[in-house]
């Protein structure tokens, strides 16, 4: 039998301790799952679940449940992993439902701190306002009232543009569009959502006049708005469009 | 030279601390009902201001309460916080 030398078996076992090391090490970093039995793994992901607040929490979760599934049917079959599959199901949807809600209690928290600080900054506003005369106050709001009067006309144009735009974008069927009548309605919805900011700002002057009164002056300014249809505070012109 | 360096470093190291300390301490224990105290007062103090300076003062102090309550509090007893003093202002 042949002997084998020396630097030989150094040889063979450094490359037979680098395999291993090399399988060890994919093991360990191998992205897929170590899967153990669907309701095993079910009941981890929802474990998991319960830990979600945010947006990528849920996209991680679904992530994961989506690899754990793909290993079910790599290792398996099938048949197993949409078993895995329909147990994790409503585990998701239920999640969602919680990152829902914890969505619109963060949306509510960021509007009651909004409004907390814009009443503050209103008032500072206000108190340090120069108001002059009752004559001054009433020509301000005035003007202000005339100006909402003459966007708002100018909205009620272009929406009535809209509807006809909108009728030659999509001819007659709806199966085809014109380009060009589909860019010209962007650009008109474009105008009317800046019309509708340009009253909600020259709205909010005229709320931070009649503050600056009652707050310098102790009391309400007696005033009556010019004859005209005026939206409401809260109701924004863009939203009564027809929505193709 | 090497001592009074230390001692002069442990100085400022000191005041630095305590310069980070809150200024406003909530009371851990109760806040949901220190909330509702603190907003009445605080938000009275705006509402009931007679000019500017007397409006600053009110201001700075409810400003003030509001970081204390959202770094160190926050939650439920930070949201009735809030809600208490708009409900307030609101009232102008």
């Amino acid at each position: 039998m042949k002997k084998i030398s020396k630097n030989s078996k150094i040889t063979i076992t450094t490359g037979v301790l680098f395999v291993l090391g090399l399988l060890i090490l994919t093991y360990l970093y191998n992205p897929a799952p170590h899967i153990t039995t669907p309701e095993k793994d079910a009941k981890f992901l929802a474990e998991q679940a319960e830990t979600i607040h945010s947006e990528l929490d849920l996209r991680q979760l679904e992530k994961l449940a989506y690899e754990y599934e793909i290993a079910y049917r790599n290792n398996y079959g099938g048949a197993k992993a949409m078993y895995f599959k329909s147990l994790v199901e409503p585990i998701l949807i239920e999640a969602g439902d919680r990152r829902d809600a914890i969505r619109e209690e963060e949306d509510y928290l960021r509007d009651q701190q909004n409004l907390f600080f814009s009443k503050l900054e209103d008032m500072d506003v206000a108190w340090r306002m120069k108001l002059g005369s009752d004559e001054d106050i009433f020509d301000m709001l005035n003007a202000n009232d005339l100006r909402v009067l003459e966007l708002t006309d100018e909205i009620a144009q272009l929406q009535a543009d809209r509807v006809l735009l909108a009728e030659k974008a999509w001819q007659g069927d709806g199966a085809t569009i014109d380009e060009k009548s589909l860019e010209n309605l962007g650009k008109v919805d474009e105008k009317i959502e800046r019309l509708t900011r340009s009253i909600e700002s020259i709205n909010h002057d005229s709320e931070v006049i009649r503050l600056a009164y009652r707050l310098q002056r102790g009391m309400d300014f007696e005033y009556v708005r010019p004859m005209g249809e005026f939206p409401m505070e809260d109701e924004t012109p863009a939203e009564e469009l027809p929505v193709e | 030279m090497k001592r009074l360096l230390i001692t002069g470093l442990a100085v400022v190291s000191l005041v630095g601390c305590a310069d980070e300390a809150p200024k406003i301490k909530i009371n851990e224990l109760n806040p949901t009902n220190e909330a509702y105290i603190m907003s009445d007062s605080l938000a009275r103090g705006i509402v009931e201001a007679s000019n500017y300076e007397e409006f600053n003062r009110a201001r700075k102090s409810i400003e003030e309460y509001e970081e204390a309550m959202r770094t160190q509090i926050g939650g439920e007893a930070y949201l009735i916080f809030l809600e208490e003093c708009n409900y307030f202002m609101e009232e102008i």
